[in-house]
Formats: C-alpha cells, sequence, structure tokens
C-alpha cells in the first residue's frame, strides 16, 4: 500500500512538472552504454534508456554479430529464428512477419521503425520488408517487442514493435561493402560509408540494390504467370548528426527506396507489385536541465501500385511532429512525457474521386520507478484523438456520403510492468498491456472500387464507421541466467484478448442492399472478438572451445468468437486456423580462427490458410515443415571475408504458405570492413 | 621423489597466482567499468587521465587491491575516450592533481570522502557501503554483473553530475 502511495505521489507530482516543459528526445550511444554494462541496451520499452534484462516487457534484442552471422540477405529471416515471430514466405522478395500469432497477407497489426521513425506503409499499416531503406551491415540491433506497446508508440504497436537501430554515426564507425551473388539468379550489393568533418558533422550513408528470379509456380493455375514478377529492389540513406553546442545535436535522415516484387494481398491473391518511399526526419536533441529533450518532424511517402485486382495505384503522404522529455526526476523515478501530432492521408483507388485523411492528437506519459533493490514499476498511458475527414466526391451510384467521414475517435492504450529480481539469476516480469489499433486508411476508405459479377456490380470500399481493435495482453515472465553453464534461459506466458477484430470485405454477403439508383456495397467491418494464450520457451549459451548454441519453442493458440451471423472465413479472418499453434528453432555455431559456422533448424505446425483463388474463399491446409540453413565464413584478411550460406538446405521446394513453394537458395557473398 | 617435490615448488606460485587471478580480474573488471563511468560525467576529462588510488599502508588487503588497481592500469588504461594511468595515495596524504579518487577496501572511508570533497575528486570504490554512507560518489562493481550507484549529494558537493541517460541506467542514492 505504501508502494502503491508513493507511486501515485509520484505520478501527479511528475504531470505537475512535466507540464510545463516541452519536448524530449534521447541521443542514445548504444555503444558505450552496451561496454559499459556488458549486455544490450533498449530504448524500445519505454522511451528511457534500460538495460535489456531490467526492461518492463517481453523484448528479444538481436545483435550485429547475429546480424552478421546469420547469412541472411533480408529481415525476414533473421526474425524467423525468434521465439514467437511467424514468417510467410510468399515470394523470393515478398513475405510478412507477425508476432504472436494473426499472420496474413499484408499483415497490419507490427509497428517497425527505423530508430524510432515508422517505416511500414500507412495505407494499409502493412510492411514492404524490401523496401526498408537499411541495409543489414549498418544495423547495430534489432529489438524486438511482444505484445501491445502502443503507450509508446501508437497504433499499429498491437502485436509486436520491431525497432531496428542503426549504428550512429557520431559514436559509430562503418565502413563496408558486400557482393551476394547466389542461386535464383540473385545478385546484391551493399555499401555502407561513414565519414565525418571534425567533431561537428558527422554522417553515414548506404546503398544496397538487389535482384532476383522469382520462385516458379510448379502447379498451382490459379497463380498466373502474369501475376509474378522477378523482385528487385534500390535502397539509399544517410544519417547525419550535427552537434550544434555540447548539449544540443541535430540529427537529419533520409532514405528512399523503390523496389518491385511479386506480392500476396490481403485477399490471398498475387500481384506484380512496386512500391516507391522517400522519407525526411529532422531531429533535435537536447541535454537540458530538465532532462533529455527531442523535437522531431518526418514525412514518409509511399506510392504503391498492385497490378492485379484493379491496379491499385495509391499514394499515402504521412507526418509526424512530436516533442518529448525524459527526466530522471529524482533518485528513483524517470519520466517520459510526450505530445504527438500525425497527419496521415490517401487517395481513394482504384476509383479516385477523393482523399481520406485523419488528424491525430496524442499526449501519453511514462513513470518507471525503482521501488526497491530489486523491485521496478513502470506504468505508461496514451490517448489517441482520431479526426477522420474526406474530401473529394462519391459517385451517385455509391451510397457512402463525404460527410460520413466527419467523425472523431478517441482512445486509451496503457502499458503496466512489474519486474522483480528475485535472485542474482532469476527475473520476473509481470506486464498488462492495452493497445489500440486503429484501421488503416484503405479500411477506412482508401480501398474504393466497383466489381462487376455476372449479375449486378458490387461496391467494395472503406468503412467510415470501422471502430478500432482493441488488444489485452496479461503476461508472467521468468528470466534466468544459469552461470555455470555460460547460459541465459526466458519462459513467457500470456493470454490476450482482441476486441472487434477486424476483416476485408467478404463476397458472401451484402452490407448494404442497392437501392433504386445506388449500387449494393461490401465493405472492410469489425468480425467479432478473440482470445489467444501462448507460452513462448528460449535458452541460449556459449560453450568452450568456441562454441555457441540457441533453442526456443513457442506454443500458440488463438480462438475466435465472431459476431453472429458473420462468417470469418469470408472475411479472411479466420485466424484460430490460420495460426499455426507449434513453432521451434535450434541454432549451433562455432568460430575458431578465421572460420566461423553457424547452422539453423526451423519447425513450423500445419495450418489453414485461404487458397489462392479468385473464387468465394475455403480453408486449406499447409502441412507442417521444416528447415535447415547454414552459413560458413572464412576470414581472408582483416579486412575481407568471404562467406557461403544456404537457405533450406534439405528440400529443393517447401510449401510453407498456400502460394508459391520456396526454394532452396545458396548465397556466396564477398564482405570488405575498413 | 627429489623431481617430483622440485616441480612442486614451479608450481606453487602458479597455484597461488592462479588462486589470486579472480579478485585481480575482477579488480581490473572494477577500473575499467569506473573509468567508462567517467565519461558519462558532464563536462568530463578527456584524454589522459591520473587516478589516485588511496589506500591504507597499515592494511595488507588495502595494499593489495591498490596493487591490483595499479596493475589494470599498467602504463595506461584505454577505456572509450579515456586513457586512464594511476597514483597510489596514501590515505592519509591525498592530494590534487588527479582526476578521481579510487578509493581500495579498508580505508577509512569517511577521511578518504572528506579529502576527495576538499580537493572536489570524484570518489569511487568497489564497496557500496561507501556510497551509501555518503563518503564516496560512486560505487562500481562487475560480479556477478555491472552495478553502479551514484550518491547525488556527495556528487553535488563537488558539483558534478552525469550524462541523463547514465542516470537512467544506474541506482541514484
Amino acid at each position: 500500500m505504501k508502494m502503491l502511495s508513493r507511486l501515485l505521489a509520484t505520478l501527479s507530482g511528475c504531470a505537475v512538472m512535466a507540464a510545463g516543459s516541452s519536448g524530449l528526445a534521447q541521443s542514445i550511444d548504444y555503444g558505450s552504454l552496451e561496454q559499459l554494462f556488458n549486455e544490450a541496451v533498449t530504448t524500445s520499452a519505454t522511451g528511457s534508456p534500460q538495460r535489456a534484462a531490467s526492461a518492463p516487457v517481453p523484448m528479444d534484442i538481436i545483435t550485429a554479430a547475429d546480424i552478421k552471422r546469420s547469412g541472411a540477405v533480408d529481415i525476414p529471416t533473421i526474425l524467423s529464428r525468434l521465439a514467437g515471430v511467424n514468417v510467410l514466405t510468399w515470394g523470393a522478395g515478398s513475405s510478412d512477419v507477425g508476432v504472436r500469432g494473426y499472420n496474413q497477407a499484408k499483415s497490419p497489426r507490427l509497428l517497425v521503425l527505423i530508430n524510432g521513425r515508422q517505416v511500414y506503409i500507412d495505407s494499409y499499416g502493412y510492411t514492404d520488408w524490401a523496401a526498408l531503406p537499411v541495409r543489414l551491415e549498418e544495423i547495430r540491433q534489432i529489438e524486438v517487442v511482444k505484445g501491445p506497446n502502443s503507450a509508446l508508440f501508437g497504433f499499429n504497436a498491437v502485436s509486436g514493435v520491431i525497432n531496428i537501430v542503426t549504428y550512429n554515426p557520431k559514436y559509430d564507425t562503418v565502413n563496408t561493402a558486400t557482393v551476394t551473388t547466389g542461386t535464383q539468379a540473385y545478385g546484391g550489393v551493399d555499401l555502407v560509408q561513414t565519414f565525418k568533418l571534425g567533431d561537428i558533422l558527422a554522417n553515414r550513408i548506404s546503398l544496397g540494390a538487389s535482384r532476383s528470379n522469382e520462385f516458379k509456380n510448379t502447379n498451382d493455375p490459379q497463380i498466373l504467370s502474369s501475376s509474378l514478377e522477378n523482385p528487385k529492389s534500390l535502397t539509399a540513406s544517410l544519417d547525419s548528426i550535427a552537434q550544434l553546442t555540447p548539449q544540443l545535436q541535430a540529427r537529419l535522415e533520409v532514405s528512399w527506396s523503390n523496389d518491385d516484387a511479386s506480392t500476396v494481398l490481403p485477399n490471398n491473391i498475387y500481384s506484380q507489385y512496386g512500391n516507391y518511399t522517400s522519407s525526411q526526419r529532422l531531429s533535435l536533441l537536447d541535454e537540458s536541465p530538465i532532462g533529455l529533450l527531442e523535437g522531431s518532424v518526418y514525412q514518409n511517402e509511399a506510392y504503391t501500385k498492385f497490378v492485379d485486382f484493379g491496379s491499385l495505384d495509391w499514394k499515402n503522404k504521412v507526418l509526424v511532429a512530436k516533442v518529448q522529455d525524459l527526466i530522471k526526476i529524482d533518485a528513483r523515478d524517470t519520466l517520459r512525457f510526450a505530445v504527438e501530432y500525425r497527419h496521415n492521408g490517401m487517395n481513394t483507388d482504384p476509383i479516385d474521386t477523393g482523399k481520406v485523411f485523419y488528424d491525430v492528437y496524442s499526449p501519453s506519459l511514462m513513470l518507471t520507478s525503482t521501488i526497491t533493490s530489486k523491485l521496478s514499476a513502470t506504468a505508461a498511458v496514451r490517448y489517441d484523438q482520431l479526426k477522420l475527414g474526406f474530401s473529394g466526391y462519391f459517385p451517385s451510384y455509391e451510397q457512402l456520403t463525404t460527410s460520413e467521414y466527419n467523425r472523431t475517435i478517441g482512445a486509451f492504450s496503457a502499458n503496466a510492468g512489474l519486474v522483480y529480481a528475485a535472485t542474482t539469476d532469476d527475473t520476473f516480469r509481470l506486464s498488462y498491456a492495452r493497445g489500440v489499433q486503429s484501421p488503416t486508411l484503405a479500411e477506412f476508405g482508401g480501398f474504393h472500387a466497383a466489381l462487376p459479377t455476372p449479375y449486378f456490380t458490387v461496391d467494395i470500399t472503406g468503412n467510415p464507421y470501422i471502430e478500432p481493435s482493441i488488444i489485452t495482453n496479461y503476461e508472467v515472465d521468468w528470466d534466468r541466467t544459469l552461470p555455470a553453464l555460460g547460459a541465459k534461459a526466458n519462459l513467457r506466458v500470456y493470454y490476450q484478448t482482441t476486441t472487434d477484430v477486424k476483416g476485408i470485405p467478404s463476397e458472401t454477403g451484402l452490407n448494404l442492399y442497392p437501392t433504386a439508383t445506388q449500387l449494393p456495397l461490401i465493405w472492410f467491418q469489425n468480425v467479432g472478438n478473440s482470445e489467444m494464450a501462448g507460452l513462448e520457451a528460449a535458452a541460449s549459451g556459449v560453450l568452450p572451445q568456441g562454441w555457441r548454441w540457441n533453442a526456443n519453442y513457442t506454443y500458440t493458440n488463438v480462438e475466435n468468437k465472431p459476431q453472429p451471423g458473420v462468417n470469418l472465413i469470408g472475411h479472411f479472418a479466420d485466424y484460430a486456423s490460420s495460426t499455426p499453434k507449434n513453432m521451434a528453432n535450434l541454432g549451433l555455431g562455432w568460430t575458431g580462427g578465421k572460420w566461423t559456422a553457424d547452422g539453423w533448424v526451423h519447425y513450423t505446425s500445419s495450418y489453414q490458410d485461404f487458397p489462392i483463388t479468385y473464387a468465394l474463399p475455403s480453408l486449406s491446409k499447409v502441412d507442417g515443415y521444416a528447415t535447415l540453413d547454414g552459413r560458413l565464413a572464412y576470414s581472408l584478411t582483416k579486412m575481407l571475408t568471404v562467406s557461403v550460406s544456404g537457405q533450406q538446405l534439405n528440400s529443393a521446394r517447401i510449401y510453407e504458405t498456400v502460394g508459391l513453394p520456396v526454394e532452396r537458395r545458396i548465397f556466396a557473398s564477398l564482405s570488405a570492413n575498413w | 621423489m627429489k623431481c617430483r617435490v622440485r616441480w612442486a615448488w614451479i608450481g606453487l606460485p602458479l597455484l597461488i597466482a592462479q588462486l589470486a587471478l579472480p579478485a585481480y580480474a575482477d579488480t581490473a573488471k572494477d577500473v575499467q567499468i569506473a573509468g567508462r563511468a567517467l565519461t558519462f560525467l558532464e563536462n568530463g576529462p578527456s584524454g589522459h587521465v591520473v587516478i589516485g588510488v588511496v589506500f591504507d599502508p597499515s592494511k595488507a588487503a588495502s595494499v593489495a587491491q591498490k596493487d591490483a588497481v595499479m596493475a589494470a592500469l599498467g602504463s595506461g588504461l584505454d577505456v572509450g575516450s579515456l586513457t586512464l594511468t594511476g597514483k597510489p595515495m596514501d590515505v592519509s596524504a591525498i592530494s590534487g592533481g588527479v582526476a578521481a579518487l579510487y578509493i581500495t577496501g579498508g580505508v577509512n572511508f569517511a577521511a578518504a570522502g572528506a579529502a576527495g570533497k576538499a580537493h572536489k575528486l570524484i570518489t569511487i570504490s568497489d564497496d557500496s557501503g561507501c556510497v551509501a554512507s555518503g563518503a564516496c560518489v560512486m560505487a562500481v562493481t562487475t560480479t556477478p554483473k555491472v552495478e553502479i550507484k551514484v550518491n547525488r549529494a556527495a556528487a553535488a558537493a563537488i558539483g558534478v553530475s552525469f550524462k541523463s541517460a547514465f542516470r537512467m541506467m544506474i541506482t541514484e542514492l
């Protein structure tokens, strides 16, 4: 009770104190802090720098060394080796990543960031992994937060957050070039260069290009050859930091990407796909007497083309401005106060008669408190007020009006966690999270089509009345270090509910019946609730003679709770069937002298998904599968490393999804560091 | 038999050295981490930094730790942007001319702390008691994991403060 009173007193005191402050930021020298504490450091849990082991949320960190040894040429392959992560590989350059169930084509439940800047495609909330403007060689670490964290990050942070943290050009010098070739006529070139102008200006540029042949369609007549495209991508980015005064830094991040691929739409049909993105962010970071102050503004643009299914051509612009203060207000308490504004808009398409947009105003507050030497508590809350709007017009044959878009949605997000270090080796974590998944712009109205059928034409549109999904997560975690074995292990058990699960327009029933002058309509809609229970167990360690190992197991069980009369299959929302119940990974590696060798075995149990078809949806079984990956590297000199890696070495082709079979891939790389 | 005895004599110092190794190893790590912590001081030192290693010549443990610290610092220990060297200081003769004081075990904390405050020097120890008492500004231990404690009042008394990110990751008293 004393603790509670103290926490409440501190919170109320902080609120008063923070009300007068303006903005915050964190210019964190991850490298120095990691060397100081001899463990990974993160800001993705609370916005405050923390040792990963004491973060109040379930989190995994993939280090630069892990990435280098992965043998992967893309981020999804690296993520697939974590507990709780499911990757749907649709083609050689297209995949969807799900954290803790609910994965699907163009999955909109995951927040993906680069240095805290959102890089998912905001028109539909999905991530185009090939278009991320970051090269593997410039990544310091990938922080994977499991479960909702929208009290810190806002919308989309509901199944998890993946924050890709790059090296900081002010503190880290990274110069690399890599040339990769491989099967499927794969070719890739990466260049990362850091250059500094005295102590005042530090810059890093990265450039990357890759191409590959698409996997072959062996026997599915529903996958049209005209829907497939050989994947290729180009990316470029600049990260500049200017030290304006000893306390004040300015950071400019500019990026650009262009990629083409075969992709799979949310209704599980293949499409040729093209995506152009650009982003500019300017941040000011001030180590001030009232804490770490940050002000930042960024704009993302994405021009996305889905050639099939009405030749969608979406133009999306997002503007985000944020001020934040992070302050340690006394010996025990750290407070984070932030205000964020977001404007997000896109054209309607394929019937391009208007623009749907929203403005979001979001104050948020976080307090982390050291209650005793063994017990710490964190509480965070955020309120999002979303004002929806529509400019343009609807054709007279449609039943929607622009005035229906004059709508305001308000929602609270919350995170709370207790971390108890019971012994020097055992840490327990109890957490609660309430996340808000806003409908995407496409779901509100960006998707706008008229589909002719043999009997009549149907309007397929977004829905101005669709409600946000609310995801609530309850979790208990146990982390244990095993010093005698040079190992550590963790066990995570959680229960999660989702209310107002969203579904795509279903052709199995009309939402609005036709009138004398207007077409019938189907639209995106809430289809019911869902529950999930899961368990993740993971362990890793090092052994004498240069050996290392890791293993993890994931159990996930989703239960559908549909609204009466709703056919979940018709809405592509049968997550109980489409979420694999069991997944496991095993990794073994060795480094000796100039040689490094690593191998991984992955297993995913069988599940059901919606077959690739233009006909009415149904469910089809995808058999469980196992894959074997490996990498062998040799350091020619201090500067040069040559490596050979393989993915799915155990089989030439495996049906991992209802789409194209995934093919065995072999890569050979030559890397130079200077 | 003679031969065995001779080999045993050769082996004994090696055994002693091995037994002593963990203590030296911990001290070396403690000193290295303490040095890194200095890089998080606002307007902190840079380049070549001399640490005063405070010991009590009447206490064997203190002298042994002083020797271990001096061995760890050697002719110059590079930590981040700093190169640390050491200067042994009898607790009864603490002087200025150094950037910080490393207080070895067994030293009278109160006396060493008072001298540090008088010379406006940051005082570091591997003993949490020194920080809890307010004599030391900072305690650094590395086993089983890195723990850093800072006494805010002691730091304020000599006019030093640490960077915000660092403060959020340590224990302040």
